[in-house]
Order: structure tokens, then C-alpha cells, then sequence
């Protein structure tokens, strides 16, 4: 109806409606806080004429008024320099139905119930169900309904705490006694400890997998994206592919096209089905992620990362291949030998994103390390260095990939433990 | 809409709610944004719904539906209800809220005539071109809320807002790279006047910090903060410590709990000195309102006197747990979220030093103008600011800039301040909090001030 109304009007047009149901279990001091269920249902309108672009989002049902908005816009937009006409591969098709929402508060039972030894825990288990359909003016149209799902629970044993993660794309995904177990795990080996705090200086780290996507996200997005390219805030230029700038050990890629991954998305806000897209091959910097646009303006394909916004690229979920490490924390610590162990973090903020210099607060237990053993539990522990000392010293990665989500990570992912030497730390 | 919200109350407590909250919510507006001089995207947007929280079973539900017709939200006020009592078999204390006097108040402003892509077209114009980069966002949007409970508030508002962001990188593979973010804005088109001369300023000191700024060396310094500075502080290392939802643990697992314990609310976090306040009504702020998403009037929230914690941001729920009043502090960003204690207006009350003298009175410090690359951890006891527009002081005299970072806990922090100016001053920002995140527009700020002996790095 609305490409109809646009039709004759503006040059082209895209309409993507997305309808997402949220169901949300909070809880804390082992209880529920909250239960939620709120939907979204929106409209994205896309229209150009003569090389100039506008967009519409409108929740609930888009009146006439609001369509018309949009070509109004039109009228007074500058040309629009990364205009390309509307086209590429054809949208996916798949459908999935709702996943039985009342087992939410089942998974925090279980996990509380696992998590032996600990005082009180909080956390969340969100599952969200989302149907996308998108339909265009040059006769591209596709649907889809997917499922997600993660969990993330934090455990406090006087003031210490522990966090676990798992994402998935169905409940049965999630095993939240193992959240619970690990949490009670970690706690139990700071349990104990002598609390120290660090000076300025550079040390060898263990970054359990929450830290280490973490990190590697903010490079995915910040760097590999191709509107950071175009605008310069990357540390990468088109002419650095195929050029080493990483750990030999480092392979990371966008999985958004994965079926089995959280954030897995059949096609993006421009229809077009992700690929999948290497961004470190064995430390090379192996690709960039796209819209049709940014492709456009490099000379380059499109990848189908118009995920959240059609004008900046961005992952749907990372993975970063494991490596030949030890599965278990106490084995890793032994490799570690002497350095630190950070649990988690949250709170990065760059003094400047084209240098990448940065800084993360530890979250959670960090733990002191020498001769292969915790000992101590060091408080208020920051990393901060630069993005790419990051992945350029990564020294060993774990046999074993988390797929994890949270609340402070910027894209979900599949991630093993990593050792980075000479790291920048702080207090 | 009268008969449709209180029909939903009506509904909620015929199925066993004892309180029901109806917020029907519309934000519409404009984002735009160029790139390097060049148009990025231009997009608007109209977001309407319906929230509905209900008490019920001894737990708290919450459901929201984009659908306004009456089956529409009577099926999210059914949720609710059967949310809640799902929510209460998993508590040991039922859920409840503080008694208030509720308001029944209509209120807007006047609305804010700017299309994004023309002020931005303006602006771009007066920032340095030889940055490496520019990127400009704009946004202006108008919020309208209407909240009906069932024991007794109805309120209606209508206030718009403008907000600019600006990212500039300078960037000379010589000296090294700097890169200053701006964020501008309020509820009046005044709160954007004079935006260009603040972005010519600051991009053309990036270029001038880049040449001369030289690393600061480490140690014990009497450090002067801006009122920027005394802002980004505040809103840190105060505001969000005292969110009573966070002093009890339910923001654990995401945005933190605080160094503030449930068991000794009463603590010293400052000098005499230090009057902090958090207060909605200040006409034109960023974070202005005059009556809560719960209907409690806003008035000042005195935070911290004479250095003394003394009132926290609550909303009903935590007001009830420490068998308070609610101060108004309840907030939700959008149509499908739902009201939680966030800051407004967070400052520190200004003293009576005029800013210059405080330099003059500094025998060996260093006068920090704004930050970059700043953090906390999530207790919020361990803070660390980077130096963007920092001066070494040495005799009561500013010299070179410097760059580095003080890395300071908030009880040293404030515990060391000796002197407060007189130039309060009130910055835009952005806070996030909650899950699914809610970005709620504050701003933050006080006068100049002193802190003695703080540590420094590089």
C-alpha cells in the first residue's frame, strides 16, 4: 500500500516493517524484579529522487501524514553523496515461531538454584522474537521471523561478584546451571584472596571471553565499517586489505549470516541477505562491512550490514576463532604464568577512535597471577592501550568459543579466552 | 484518550492489580547527520505507544503496545497483571509503592522551529577545515506523555528538545591525533544559540593543544576543575551512586550497584564544601520536567549537604523501601520503557571563590577545561578523567597545556575540595541506564572548583 502511494511520486522506494516482541525476566537479590513483554512494531520508509535521499521510522501503523513526510523531506535534502539506486541480491525467506516465553523465569530458578556458595545474584534472560518483511519499488520483497535469546546473571560474595553470559537463538540454548556454577567457581577461587590495587605499568593478561568480544566488537565496529572508513574515524583505509595488522593468531569474522547465532539476520534494512565477512584472516585485515552504499562509494560489495541504521554499517555478531589453548581457567591461568586475569569489563570510552586508545574498567573478580596461581584479587584493575596493541598481541587463544551476549557488549559473539602480552593497566 | 486510559485502570484493577499505571507516550522528530561537509542521512521518526505497570501478586509487571486502540491496551493492561503475579512468585517482600500526593497538571513549552539538515548545513561552516574529521549529528523532537494511576495522578506534558553531537579529529601523523566530542542542546531553541562559535573554538584549540600540550609528570597535584570538569563529576561520581534502585541492587547485573550500602545510607562523601543537587525544573535544561512518569511534582533533590549524603534519586517503588517519599526522580525514555529513578539536572552548588582567584590561590596544580576517555566502575568509587584542555599552574600562573589523566576515588575526590566558585555553568549529556537501555537527556555542571592533591598520570 505504501510503495503504492510512493509510486510515480519519488524515484524509488523501500518500506521494511519489523515487528518485535520482547519478553524480559529481570532479577535481583535472587528475586524477580520485574517481568516485561513490550512489542515494537515499526515502519521504515526509504525514498530518492533525483540523487536525493530521506527516511521515515514510524512505530504502530504509518499514517498517510507520515508518508507523505517523507517526500517532503526530499524537497529541501541536499544531494545525497553515497546515493546508489535501490537493487542487489533478493531478500531471505524464514520463518520461526514464537518460543514459550513462560520458561523465563524457569532459567533464572535454575541458575540461582547453581550457583551454591554465593550470597545473591541478579541478572536478566531476554528472548525476543522479531519479523521483518521488506518490499521495494524495484520488485525485491522478503519475510522473516527469528528468535533470540540471552542470559546474563551476576553473582556477589561479600564484595566480590562474578559474571557469566550465554546467548542463543532458542531457550534450550541457554544452560543456566552452568551460569550459575561458573559464577559460584570464580568467587570460590578469589574467596579468600588478599585485595591489592595495581600502579600504571604493562603486564601480560588473560581476557576471559566477556572482555575479549568485547574488545574485539569495538574494533569490528569502529574500524571494519565502512562509513567510519569513508568519514576517517577508522584506523583503516581500504589500501590496508590484505596487509598484516594483527596477531597471526587472530581471525575474526561477521557471522550475522549464521543461523545459529544471536543477531542472526536473514537480510538487512536494505534487503540484502549478510555474507559472511572476514575482517582479520590470520592477522591480515581480509574485508570491510558494508551497506550498499558505503560499498558503492569504495569501489567495493556489499555485505548486508545495513543492521541498524541504513547509512553505518555494523556487525550483527562476531566470531573470533579459537585457537589450540586449554579449555578450563585454571589451565589458562597456568599459561598465563604471571600477569592478570580479567573477568569482565564495561565502561570503554575512547580518548579517540581513529587511534583507538582506550580505556575499560574491570568488572567483576580480576585476579593477580603469579607462578600460574591467583593471588590476589586486584580492585578498580583498567585496561588502557591502544586497539590495535590489542590485536596485535594476542598471544594465545583457548580451544573452546562462548557464544555470549550482554548488556555493556557491542555486538554478541562467539569468543575464546585470550593471553595478550604488554597490555597497558591502570588503577 | 480520557476514556481509553481510565478504562484501562478500571480493567487493571478488576483483575486483581491493587495499582495500575497508564503512560501513553509519542516522540516525533528529525535526526541528521553530515560527514566531513557532506549530507550522511536525514531520517524522522514518530514513536507512539502505550506503557502499563501493574502491581499485582506482590510483583511489578510491565507490558507496552504501539496499538492505541482500547482492545489494544487493554490486552498490554492484561499482560501486566498477569506479568505481575508471575513476577511476585519469585519474591520474598511483595512489591510496594510509597503514598503521594499526586498531581493532576497540564503543562507544555513552546515548540522548537529547526530542521536539522539546515543547522547543520549552518554549523559545518564554522568548524575548522583542517580537521581530519568532522561528523555532526542533529536531532530535534517533541516528547508528550500522559500518565493516569490508579490512585489518582494525571498528568500531561509536552516539551521538545534539541540536542547537537559533534565528533572533531584532528589528526597530523607528525604531532599525533586529538579528538574533541560536543554535545549542545535543551528544551529552547535558545539552548542551541550560539552553537557556531563553540564549535569554531573547539576545533580550532584541537590544533593548538596538539602542538603544545606536552605529558604531565606523574604525581600529587592541587587540581582546578571547569565547570565542565565539575559536571561530567558530579553526574559520575554522585548522581548515579545516589539512585536508590541501584543502592538496593536492581541495576547488579548491568549498570552497577553503588559505594553506598543498603545498611549506612548516611555516609561522608565530601568537605563541607560540597552541596550537590539534582533539580528537573530549571526552565530550558536539557533535563527539564516539572512532574515525574510516576506523577510526583519534581522539586529539588538535595543530594549531598555540607558534604553529607542526605536524599537519593527514588522513584515510588524505592521510596517505599526505605519508608520515604518519592522525590520525583522516575523516568522512562520511551513508550516501551518503563519508568525508573534517573538524574534531571545534576550539580554542584556554587560557592563563593570567583574562578580566577582559585587559580591565583594554586601554587603547584593543573587547570583541567574539559576531559576525553573518562570512566568509572560501577560502584562508581573509582573514577578516571582524561585530560583533553588541561594547564599546568605553577605560582598562581596558567602555563603550557599538559595531557594526562587523574585517576581519583570519589571520596579523595571530594573529601579534598577547599574551593568553590561562583560560575555555575550546566552541560548537556546523554545517561544511560536500564535494561532494554534507556538514553534519558540530563545535564550536569557546577562552578569552578579545587580539589588538592589529587593523583595525576600519564
Amino acid at each position: 500500500m505504501i510503495l503504492k502511494i510512493l509510486t510515480g511520486r519519488v524515484d524509488e522506494a523501500a518500506v521494511v516493517k519489523t515487528r518485535l516482541l520482547h519478553y524480559m525476566v529481570r532479577f535481583a537479590n535472587d528475586e524477580v524484579t520485574a517481568f516485561k513483554h513490550w512489542a515494537a512494531e515499526s515502519t521504515f520508509i526509504y525514498v530518492a529522487k533525483s540523487r536525493k535521499t530521506a527516511a521515515v521510522a514510524v512505530t504502530g501503523p504509518p499514517s498517510l501524514e507520515k508518508v507523505e513526510e517523507a517526500v517532503k523531506r526530499l524537497a529541501t535534502a541536499p544531494e545525497d553523496p553515497l546515493y546508489v539506486p535501490i537493487g542487489g541480491p533478493s531478500p531471505a525467506t524464514r520463518h520461526e515461531s514464537l518460543e514459550d516465553f513462560e520458561k523465563l523465569p524457569d532459567l533464572v530458578k535454575a541458575a540461582v538454584d547453581a550457583a551454591s556458595g554465593v550470597e545473591r545474584s541478579a541478572g536478566v534472560v531476554h528472548l525476543t522474537h522479531a519479523s521483518v518483511s521488506y518490499e521495494d519499488t524495484a520488485g525485491r520483497s522478503g519475510a522473516y521471523s527469528v528468535n533470540r535469546v540471552y542470559m546474563a546473571m551476576r553473582s556477589f560474595l561479600g564484595d566480590l561478584s562474578a559474571t557469566s553470559a550465554a546467548a542463543g537463538r532458542r531457550i534450550g540454548d541457554i544452560d543456566a546451571a552452568r551460569l550459575g556454577r561458573e559464577n559460584a567457581h570464580l568467587l570460590d577461587l578469589a574467596r579468600g584472596l588478599p585485595h591489592v590495587r595495581v600502579e600504571p605499568a604493562r603486564a601480560d593478561l588473560l581476557l576471559s571471553p566477556l572482555v575479549f568480544a568485547h574488545l574485539i566488537g569495538e574494533a569490528a565496529g569502529n574500524w571494519a565499517s565502512g562509513s567510519e572508513v569513508l568519514a576517517g574515524t577508522s584506523r583503516y583505509t581500504k589500501e590496508d586489505i590484505g596487509r598484516e595488522v594483527a596477531s597471526q593468531l587472530l581471525t575474526v569474522a561477521d557471522a550475522a549470516h549464521d543461523p545459529g547465532a544471536y543477531g542472526h539476520t536473514p537480510f538487512d534494512l536494505e534487503g540484502v541477505p549478510p555474507r559472511p565477512v572476514e575482517i582479520y584472516r590470520g592477522g591480515q585485515l581480509a574485508g570491510l562491512l558494508h551497506t550498499r552504499r558505503t560499498a558503492h562509494a569504495l569501489g567495493m560489495e556489499p555485505t548486508g550490514h545495513a543492521m541498524h541504521h541504513y547509512a553505518r554499517p555494523w556487525p550483527g555478531h562476531i566470531r573470533i576463532a579459537p585457537g589450540d589453548g586449554p579449555a578450563d581457567l585454571e589451565e589458562l591461568l597456568r599459561d598465563l604464568r604471571r600477569g592478570y586475569y580479567i573477568h569482565n569489563n564495561w565502561y570503554t570510552r575512547f580518548q579517540n577512535v581513529k587511534t583507538g586508545q582506550f580505556s575499560t574498567v574491570g568488572r567483576d573478580v580480576a585476579l593477580e597471577v603469579r607462578d600460574g596461581k591467583p593471588v590476589a584479587v586486584v580492585k578498580y584493575i583498567r585496561i588502557a592501550d591502544t586497539l590495535e596493541n590489542l590485536v596485535n598481541n594476542v598471544a594465545q587463544l583457548s580451544r573452546e568459543a562462548r557464544q555470549i551476549y550482554w548488556w555493556d557488549m557491542p555486538t554478541p559473539a562467539h569468543s575464546p579466552h585470550a593471553i595478550v602480552k604488554n597490555i597497558g593497566i591502570t588503577t | 484518550m480520557d476514556e481509553l486510559l481510565y478504562k484501562s485502570l478500571e480493567y487493571g484493577l478488576s483483575l486483581g492489580a491493587s495499582y495500575v499505571e497508564v503512560r501513553w507516550q509519542r516522540d516525533s522528530g528529525s535526526v541528521a547527520g553530515f560527514r566531513n561537509g557532506q549530507f550522511e542521512f536525514s531520517t524522522t521518526y514518530h514513536s507512539e505507544g502505550v506503557a502499563v505497570r501493574a502491581v499485582a501478586g506482590g510483583g511489578l509487571g510491565f507490558a507496552a503496545s504501539p496499538r492505541l486502540e482500547l482492545e489494544g491496551v487493554l490486552e498490554a493492561v492484561e499482560r501486566a497483571v498477569k506479568l505481575a503475579k508471575a513476577a511476585g512468585r519469585m519474591r520474598k517482600t511483595p512489591v510496594a509503592l510509597s503514598e503521594e500526593a499526586l498531581a493532576r497538571f497540564s503543562y507544555s513549552l513552546p515548540p522548537i522551529e529547526v530542521d536539522p539538515v539546515d543547522l547543520l548545513k549552518t554549523l559545518d561552516e564554522y568548524v575548522d577545515k583542517s580537521l581530519s574529521v568532522r561528523r555532526l549529528v542533529a536531532h530535534v523532537w517533541t516528547t508528550e506523555k500522559r500518565v493516569v494511576t490508579s490512585d489518582g495522578a494525571d498528568v500531561y506534558s509536552k516539551v521538545p528538545r534539541v540536542y547537537l553531537f559533534a565528533m572533531l579529529i584532528k589528526h597530523e601523523p607528525s604531532l599525533g591525533s586529538l579528538q574533541r566530542d560536543v554535545f549542545l542542546g535543551g528544551t529552547s531553541q535558545d539552548s542551541i544559540a550560539g552553537a557556531e562559535k563553540v564549535l569554531e573554538e573547539e576545533s580550532k584549540k584541537l590544533g593548538q593543544l596538539l602542538e603544545r600540550a606536552r605529558s604531565v609528570a606523574p604525581g600529587r597535584y592541587d587540581v582546578v576543575f571547569s565547570p565542565e570538569m565539575a559536571g561530567i563529576l558530579v553526574h559520575e561520581s554522585v548522581g548515579h551512586p545516589f539512585e536508590l534502585d541501584r543502592i538496593y541492587g536492581r541495576e547488579g547485573a548491568e549498570a552497577g550497584e553503588s559505594y553506598i550500602k543498603p545498611g549506612n545510607l548516611k555516609v561522608r562523601i565530601g568537605s563541607e564544601l560540597v552541596n550537590i543537587t539534582d533539580y528537573p525544573a530549571i526552565p530550558g535544561t536539557y533535563g527539564f520536567y516539572l512532574v515525574d512518569d510516576e506523577g510526583v511534582v519534581a522539586r529539588p533533590k538535595q543530594l549531598v549537604r555540607r558534604g553529607e549524603a542526605t536524599e537519593f534519586i527514588s522513584n515510588r517503588q524505592y521510596a517505599a523501601v526505605i519508608g520515604g517519599r518519592s522525590n520525583a526522580g522516575a523516568r522512562a525514555s520511551a513508550f516501551d520503557r518503563e519508568p525508573i529513578p534517573r538524574m534531571s539536572n545534576t550539580y554542584l552548588e556554587p560557592g563563593d571563590w570567583k574562578p580566577g582567584e582559585i587559580i591565583s590561590d594554586t601554587r603547584r596544580g593543573i587547570y583541567m577545561v574539559s576531559y576525553t576517555e573518562w570512566n568509572i566502575n560501577d560502584t562508581r568509587y573509582s573514577g578516571r578523567y582524561g585530560i583533553l584542555e588541561g594547564y599546568l599552574i605553577e605560582n598562581g600562573e596558567l602555563k603550557h597545556p599538559v595531557k594526562g589523566f587523574v585517576e581519583v576515588d570519589t571520596p579523595e575526590l571530594w573529601g579534598n575540595v577547599d574551593a568553590v566558585g561562583r560560575d555555575l555553568q550546566l552541560f548537556v549529556g546523554t545517561c544511560g541506564k536500564g535494561n532494554p537501555s534507556q538514553g534519558i537527556p540530563v545535564t550536569m555542571g557546577g562552578p569552578t572548583f579545587r580539589s588538592r592533591s589529587l593523583r595525576v598520570v600519564t
